[in-house]
């Protein structure tokens, strides 16, 4: 295996190893930094039979040779505690798990959460992590060593948390790892193709986490929810990045591998005692996922669902999206009256979504109005095109 | 009566000082503390980290939201404190007027202390 592979693979694994031992992570950064900088001298000429073990010793002797530089006592201590630390000769897991959790500490802005995750445990470049974000590098570069040093200085532990923790601060890393999926996933309207990766990354963490804590439900239902919105990705829009509705979508494009490991996923962990949000979100993604045409979705198993989710996490936004399963299921004039109650200001998805109930109810030109008020709010480009196209259709229909 | 002797800095000022400068100013704060303990007014005191390095707890409800920060773009920021038990007011101030960091562009803050402030 080349050098480069097993940087892919287990930098983050190695890194999380170290710093439990180095108690530093910029430190333990350099370290296995200088240490796979040896690896591309030496190796070339004699690969070690267990080039894992080779960078896990390496990096902690480059971090005692930095410590050694230094002369303060309290440095002495920290030397002989990183001598005497057991060999390794592979990565522990729950190191893993400990970073996981280092990183995505609330007392971290997420943004700073997202950048270090991504950088430590992902093993992504600040280059990388900036261009994916659009942000320049030195802030990128600064917000790192913000977060390394609020770390340090505010002590936050190296630790999994205690049982009657972890539930708090899982939902923290999986708001983290669902960040860097959806700043990935809501570009895929766009030339930004490097944004896409961050939908992989997102996986692969997730991936990890639900490896690492295997008794957990919700970390199988986010990588449910993610691998059944990414089989779909590139269908969301076409040529020309406009959107495509699902129930336009090229259904056979759809990635059937990535639908069928997210319906066993989301299987799982909804057999659980209590099927959380993200679990419940892949569940109605599942049953998109699982219609062969759009006009074969179960809307009365969605609303059903979206009927669970709001009970769990009361927002005008779920309320939302349940008036349109409501609509789909019942039709338009029902969901329009759902509508009534919601109230977010600014958002424009609500008057389009008024609006396109009303255009199927034939009412095109109290739908015009709404579409208008829509096109005020709206951001993104492809959602304007979109808009202004259904503007245009309804305002062509004879009065 | 104890006063809590609040010490801002302005943080942009400090961080244009040269490491010997900072550590003069380390060198008489430390002093004015010792002097506080040498008069029996000394009841507590401390540096405090740079507020980039502090955390937020706020109570949203029913339940406990922390968070990073403040990050309020302010110049001056709470250096420090010193607690200490003085007869009256001017004597506090007193020893408020000897905090180091007024030499450059600080300020301190004396507040009267209580078991039950209203």
């Amino acid at each position: 295996m080349n050098l480069d592979e097993i940087y892919r693979r287990d930098y983050g694994k190695i890194l999380a190893s170290l710093i439990r031992v180095v108690g530093d992570i910029s430190l333990a950064e350099d370290s296995l930094q200088d240490a796979f900088a040896a690896a591309h001298v030496q190796w070339a000429a004699h690969p070690p039979p267990n080039p894992v073990a080779w960078l896990i010793l390496t990096a902690r002797h480059k971090a005692i040779d930095q410590l050694r530089r230094k002369t303060l006592a309290e440095n002495r201590q920290h030397e002989i505690r990183m001598v005497s630390a057991p060999v390794e000769e592979a990565p522990e897991p729950v190191d893993t798990l400990r970073l996981m959790f280092t990183c995505c500490h609330p007392a971290l802005a997420p943004e700073a959460q997202v950048a270090l995750t991504l950088r430590t445990v992902g093993g992504l470049t600040t280059e990388e992590i900036a261009r994916a974000f659009l942000v320049p590098v030195p802030t990128l570069a600064q917000r790192l060593v913000r977060a390394k040093t609020k770390i340090k200085v505010a002590g936050i532990a190296y630790e999994v948390p205690a049982d009657d923790e972890l539930a708090g601060r899982l939902e923290a890393v999986l708001a983290c790892l669902y960040l860097v999926f959806n700043e990935g996933y809501s570009a895929s309207f766009g030339p930004e193709v490097v944004r896409g990766d961050l939908c992989a990354q997102a996986i692969r963490l997730t991936r990890q986490l639900v490896e690492l804590l295997p008794q957990e439900p919700e970390p199988k239902g986010l990588l449910a929810l993610m691998l059944l919105n990414d089989a779909r990705r590139l269908t969301r829009a076409d040529a020309q990045g406009d959107i495509v509705l699902l129930e336009d979508q090229d259904r056979s494009r759809w990635d059937r591998d990535a639908i069928a490991e997210g319906v066993v996923r989301v299987e799982e962990a909804f057999s659980s005692s209590r099927p959380g949000p993200y679990t419940i979100q892949a569940a109605i993604a599942a049953a998109h996922a699982g219609a062969p045409r759009a006009a074969d979705t179960d809307w009365r198993r969605i609303v059903l669902l979206y009927g669970l989710l709001a009970r769990l996490q009361p927002s005008p936004v779920v309320e939302l999206n349940r008036a349109v399963a409501i609509a789909m299921a019942e039709g338009p004039a029902v969901g329009l009256a759902r509508l009534e109650a919601i109230d977010l200001p600014g958002y424009h998805l609500l008057p389009a979504i008024r609006a396109d109930l009303l255009r199927r109810l034939g009412r095109f030109e109290e739908a015009a109005t709404h579409y208008r008020q829509a096109l005020e709010w709206v951001k993104n480009d492809a959602e304007r095109r979109f808009l202004t196209r259904r503007l245009h259709e309804v305002t062509a229909q004879p009065r | 009566m104890h006063y809590a002797l609040l010490i801002y800095r302005d943080d942009i000022r400090w961080s244009a000082l040269s490491t010997e400068e900072r550590d003069r100013i380390w060198d008489e704060a430390q002093r004015l503390a010792d002097d506080t303990v040498k008069r029996g007014q000394f009841v507590a005191g401390a540096a405090l980290h740079a507020p980039a390095t502090a955390t937020t707890v706020r109570m949203n409800h029913q339940k406990t939201v922390v968070t990073d920060g403040p990050f309020a773009e302010t110049k001056e920021v709470l250096a420090g404190f010193l607690l200490i038990d003085c007869p009256s007011l001017d004597d506090a101030l007193k020893v408020a007027a000897r905090v180091p960091v007024l030499r450059i562009g600080g300020s301190v803050e004396v507040r009267p202390v209580g078991s039950r402030c209203e």
